[in-house]
């Protein structure tokens, strides 16, 4: 099932590189890929420079994103549980509203101005900014707090009380800086270029890295708390260490793609589905490769391949995601087994 | 009206790109940045004097090219229909215009009735300003949404008197405030979506709105010629028939200029946006512009007048070979341009320094002169591109809105 997995995600990435709005004949691709150029100088630029960071991009990105809401699932012994969970996402967007405000501020009228004053490079700073914000009173917090159970109200608290600032700024602000905002809500993977891929891509591999270490704290930990401390498990520092991990990989993917709903909850009940299985020997390597696929179908769909309009990711994300994901569970009801407590 | 965000920004991810694409639409690519110094009035259009050698009198408003809004002469008064963009073509809203205390006439108990000669007047875009500036009716003004995006050196210096009240844009408008200062006439627009439309509460208030869509016409002449319409409600119709004339005949004179320049340089619009770029239709107001200016927008060929959003590879496709790179987002150097957005560096303009903004003129709250005066004075902005495809067609012409982005390497 992983090989399988595996050869799916080589097939996705491998069309996202070939489609696009931009109709460029396979065999250029490949000559490009391999460094030899392409017939048109343009051709060589839109692989390069668009498609390849685009496709690692949404990779990296489906497959962080689901690895942190697996981690988040177990770690809460929750089916609802997300990347979002503990509020990240919301701290995100309390960063590029305030930006945007700011930004709006400045500029005054204009109906795009705060979208360009702002750029994507400013969502970037502000989003991580935010994101950051909230990693620190989680982390702050979970020193104190020993239940899961706590923390994950906590972290609810958090994404509410960030909401809610958000809806007050934006209440606050003109119509044209909600619509800046608005857009960034809407996710996107293209944004990213080489450049910002030098900072995205440790961030992500960093935290699938720690994701692949966890696994068996990570399976102690589905059993329970106090068995995971009866296995002899340190679960505090576990709970640390996952939760650092998480945060790390959905501030970073949340700061540069935007705040991707769906593929984080959905792709870890996929491959309980798929593999029949709760352990994380298999489910990470599972999630990681089957996020990627995910996102970079979502993508692929996104950019309506060979018409110039492009569609809202987050809106390609659930819309073809959650039908697979409900069929997958409808199919094999093992939800129960997995998070019975 | 209060908890309707929460719910907006859920809805966004599916129901807003519409949205967000109409109102992109509404105003083209260029936009305001850091508050800039005072914004005088540009050189030649306080020139235009309203009185001046033109017969004043019982004008009749006749128009040709707005085609938004239309008005009907009755012995009783003025009947103007305004085309809006969330009813069906053919079915506008209605306003009778009657003389100040004459009778409702029979007949018209359904329109919205305005006595006119109006005396007070609340803004709600500063697009009207340039508009009542020109016809000498800025002592009428009691009232605009936000003091922020005036430009004006006149309107500005009112505001610093104290004399105007600020009642606040979109949903954050006072109603209240509204109410009390009780104008004569609140000029406002709408754009049919519930999120952003203030008219419904203002209506309900029973004041006394009036809906102009001018951001919908497609065409720069178009858009200026609603200086009649507000003409209209001040019984100015001549003084705006002499100025608008003016302003067409200069625009036709570097329109036929432009066109027989011999060379139509292409031109690139507007900047990325993670991945997406918001672009104008070829049959949009910008589009008409760079046209009209002897050039060759890259997106010709589109038919449409609105905002859409395009694939970032597929405008590389289309603009990397642009002679021109008009209105980059906010970038006001080459260098800041390229801190966004590395790939910009294979943009040809970029390679030639052939990338200007419109952002040249912002007022002191930052809101873009462009917007104001530009869009009252259609043959400037006109003359503005002119000046920057086709240099040797107007060499004694400064730029006034737009600027040339530095180049590293001039520096």
């Amino acid at each position: 099932m992983i090989g399988l997995l595996f050869g799916a995600l080589c097939l996705v990435f491998a069309l996202d590189l070939a489609l696009g709005s931009v109709r460029i004949p396979l065999g250029d691709i490949i000559s490009v890929l391999f460094g030899n150029g392409a017939g048109k100088e343009s051709w060589e630029q839109i692989v390069m420079a668009y498609r390849l960071p685009r496709a690692l991009t949404a990779m990296l990105g489906g497959a962080g994103l689901s690895v942190a809401g697996l981690q988040m699932q177990t770690l809460f012994r929750n089916p609802l549980a997300g990347p979002f969970v503990l509020g990240i996402n919301a701290g995100a967007s309390l960063g590029v509203a305030a930006a945007v405000l700011a930004a709006g501020g400045l500029a005054g009228a204009g109906l795009i101005s705060g979208l360009s004053v702002f750029g994507s490079l400013g969502a970037v700073v502000s989003a991580t900014l935010g994101s950051a914000l909230v990693f620190g009173m989680i982390m702050l917090v979970s020193r104190r707090v020993e239940s899961n159970m706590t923390l994950l109200i906590l972290g609810l608290m958090f994404g509410h009380t960030a909401g809610a600032a958000v809806s007050v700024l934006l209440h606050f602000s003109a119509a044209e800086q909600i619509r800046v905002y608005v857009a960034w809500t809407f996710g996107s993977f293209a944004g990213v270029g080489w450049s910002q891929l030098q900072v995205l891509a440790p961030a992500v591999l960093a935290g699938l890295a720690a994701a692949f270490l966890l696994v068996k704290p990570l399976n102690a930990l589905l059993l329970g708390e106090a068995y995971a401390r009866s296995m002899g498990l340190t679960v505090r520092r576990a709970r640390l260490a996952v939760l650092a991990g998480t945060s790390l990989l959905a501030g970073a993917i949340t700061a540069f793609c935007g705040p991707i709903a769906f593929l984080g909850v959905a792709v870890p009940h996929l491959c309980r589905g798929l593999l029949d299985t709760s352990d994380h020997r298999l489910l990470v390597p599972a999630v990681t490769l089957a996020g990627g696929v995910l996102a970079l179908t979502a993508d692929l769909v996104a950019q309506l391949p060979g018409s110039q309009a492009v569609l809202p990711l987050n809106a390609v994300t659930s819309l073809i995601g959650a039908p697979v994901i409900i069929w997958v569970i409808l199919q094999r009801a093992n939800l129960r087994s997995t998070f019975a407590s | 009206m209060r908890l309707h965000w929460a719910g907006l920004i859920r809805a966004g991810l599916i129901g807003w790109p519409l949205i967000l694409l109409l109102l992109l639409a509404l105003v083209p690519g260029c936009s305001a940045g850091d508050p800039g110094t005072d914004a005088p009035a540009p050189a030649e259009s306080s020139a235009l004097d309203p009185t001046q050698g033109a017969e004043l009198g019982a004008a009749r408003t006749e128009l040709r090219h707005a085609g938004m809004f239309t008005v009907t002469y009755h012995p009783f008064g003025k009947e103007v229909a305004v085309q809006v963009p969330w009813r069906p073509p053919g079915d506008p809203l209605h306003f009778l215009l009657i003389p100040r205390g004459a009778p409702v006439p029979a007949g018209f108990a359904g329109h919205r009735v305005v006595e006119v000669p109006v005396r007070s007047v609340v803004a709600l875009s500063t697009t009207y300003l340039a508009h009542m500036e020109s016809l000498g009716l800025l002592d009428t003004l009691v009232g605009l949404a936000n003091f922020n995006h005036v430009c004006s050196p006149a309107v500005r210096q009112i505001i610093d008197q104290g004399r105007l009240a600020e009642v606040g844009e979109n949903q954050t408008v006072n109603v209240e405030l509204l109410i009390e200062l009780d104008p004569e006439l609140v000029l406002g627009y709408g754009i049919g979506v519930a999120e952003d439309d203030n008219h419904p509460a203002l209506f309900e208030a029973g004041l006394d709105v009036v809906l102009t869509t001018e951001f919908l016409e497609p065409t720069p002449l178009a858009r200026a010629e609603w200086i009649k319409f507000i003409a209209l409600f001040f019984d100015r119709e001549a003084e705006a028939e002499v100025l608008f004339s003016r302003m067409e005949q200069r625009y036709l004179e570097l329109q036929g200029l432009a066109r027989d320049a011999g060379s139509r340089p292409t031109v690139l619009l507007n900047a990325d946006f993670q991945g997406v770029w918001y672009l104008p239709g070829g049959r949009s107001y910008m589009a008409t512009l760079l046209h009209d200016a002897g050039a060759s927008y890259i997106w010709d060929d589109d038919t449409t007048s609105t905002t859409a959003a395009y694939d970032a590879e597929s405008v590389f496709e289309r603009g990397a070979r642009a002679d021109f790179w008009l209105n980059p987002g906010q970038a006001r150097s080459l260098d800041e341009l390229l801190s966004l957005d590395r790939r910009y560096n294979f943009f040809d303009a970029v390679h030639h320094c052939k990338v200007y903004n419109c952002t040249a003129r912002l007022g002191p709250g930052g809101g873009n002169d462009i917007w104001e005066t530009g869009v009252a004075n259609p043959h400037l902005v006109l003359a503005d591109l002119v000046r920057i495809f086709h240099p040797g067609l107007l060499p004694d012409h400064e730029l006034i809105w737009y600027h040339q982005l530095n180049c590293p390497e001039q520096n």
